[in-house]
């Protein structure tokens, strides 16, 4: 039987069969509850943008992701040549992305079905799944729910009392809002806040809070991980996600390496109780360094 | 001024040299159907190494492009040219 994996790789194939065939072979690493939940997640996914106001069938979705690869292959060829991303200010970023709305909102859809199409994203989801079913507590926060996909996972692991989720974009706590909605009927402990992160009473009340990537999209990270940290419980626990050489049009921090990602954790207080790091070209370990090899990297802080 | 046999040489070189395959032999009908590992991904290696071996430039628009072997190789003489 065709599922929605099948048909969006159907239709990708005609348009650009050279990332079809890296996206097959992506999806048959897959175990198959793995591809169960990636269909499930993609089809609520396409169901809900027209709920909050994207206008998007499935071949416009299909056509914004693709100009999303097209945008990061861009990037990457930037990179091969300077060795730095393109931009490297939030100003320069907010206005070229963040604060266009049409280039925002094809973004968010690529980006909500790289999730599952691309190995490092999907590797990462694995990562939190897995970690989240081993917690329990009374509060979870979590800064930047994006599409939503990790909040809504964390609420249907049921490892915690309340739900706390917060964006500076009101358009992710929507998409957001609506995924949750899809999944769960009536469940009333959550919250979603549009606020700065930085305008959160530095008071520790959370006992696990989850950061996927922030880190590369902003100035200063180790200032959001000194923040996670004045709204850490004491013995709480904190995910953490980000990469390294890994360009794309609003990535402004550049770590280039996983060690210097390990330090600046290390540097605001933070032991690593487990990690993962995942390379996206697939390229052995010994080359990591002198190749300047993208990177994705999740940890587990305490 | 490399002719088109040399630069297909020379460009095979580093498609077997990026996907670690000695057995590519490259033709202008060449697609990647034809090569197992040349994907997306593997392009923009592929593309990064011949821009730096041939000391050209390709734009996004090109190397978004090209439908097989002979269109890259005839991009690449253009820029020599």
């Amino acid at each position: 039987m065709i599922d929605i994996v099948d048909e969006i790789l159907l239709k990708i194939s005609s348009k650009s069969p050279m990332h079809c065939k890296l996206l097959r072979k992506n999806i048959l690493s897959l175990d198959s509850e793995s591809r169960k939940t990636a269909a499930d997640y993609i089809s609520t996914f396409l169901t809900v943008l027209p709920e909050v106001g994207v206008v998007a069938d499935i071949d416009k979705s299909i056509d914004a992701y693709l100009g999303m690869v097209n945008m990061v292959m861009g990037e990457q060829l930037y990179f091969a040549k300077y060795g730095k991303y393109r931009y490297s200010s939030f100003d320069e970023v907010e206005k070229l992305v963040y604060s266009n709305i049409g280039y925002m909102t094809d973004y968010m859809i690529g980006l909500g079905l790289s999730q599952f199409l691309w190995y490092n994203h999907h590797q990462l989801f694995s990562f939190f799944k897995e970690t989240i079913g081993r917690c329990k507590g009374a509060e979870y926060l979590e800064i930047g729910t994006g599409h939503g996909f990790f909040f809504m996972e964390a609420i249907k692991s049921g490892a915690f009392q309340r739900y706390s989720g917060v964006d500076v974009s009101a358009a992710s706590l929507r998409l957001t809002k609506a995924m949750v909605s899809k999944f769960v009927n009536k469940f009333d402990k959550y919250v979603l806040i549009n606020k700065d992160i930085f305008k959160f009473d530095d008071e520790p009340i959370y006992d696990f809070i989850a950061m996927g990537e922030v880190l590369e999209h902003v100035e200063h990270p180790e200032r959001f991980l000194a923040q996670i940290r004045n709204l850490l419980k004491k013995g709480g626990k904190a995910y953490i996600s980000t990469c390294a050489n890994a360009p794309t049009i609003d990535h402004i921090y550049h770590f280039a390496s996983i060690d210097e990602i390990r330090s600046m954790i290390k540097q605001s207080g933070f032991s690593v109780e487990s990690e993962i790091t995942i390379s996206v070209d697939n390229i052995p370990e010994e080359k990591w360094e002198d190749s300047k090899t993208n990177l994705t990297y999740a940890a587990i802080l305490t | 001024m490399m002719n088109s046999i040399e630069i297909m040489k020379k460009v095979q070189d580093i498609f077997i040299d990026i996907l670690e395959e000695p057995s590519i032999r490259l033709e202008n009908e060449t697609t990647a159907n034809d090569i197992e590992d040349w994907d997306s991904l593997t392009h923009i290696q592929l593309i990064v190494e011949i821009e730096k071996q041939f000391n050209i430039e390709f734009k996004l628009e090109e190397v978004q492009g090209f439908r097989n072997v002979g269109e890259m190789c005839e991009c690449i003489s253009r820029k020599l040219g």
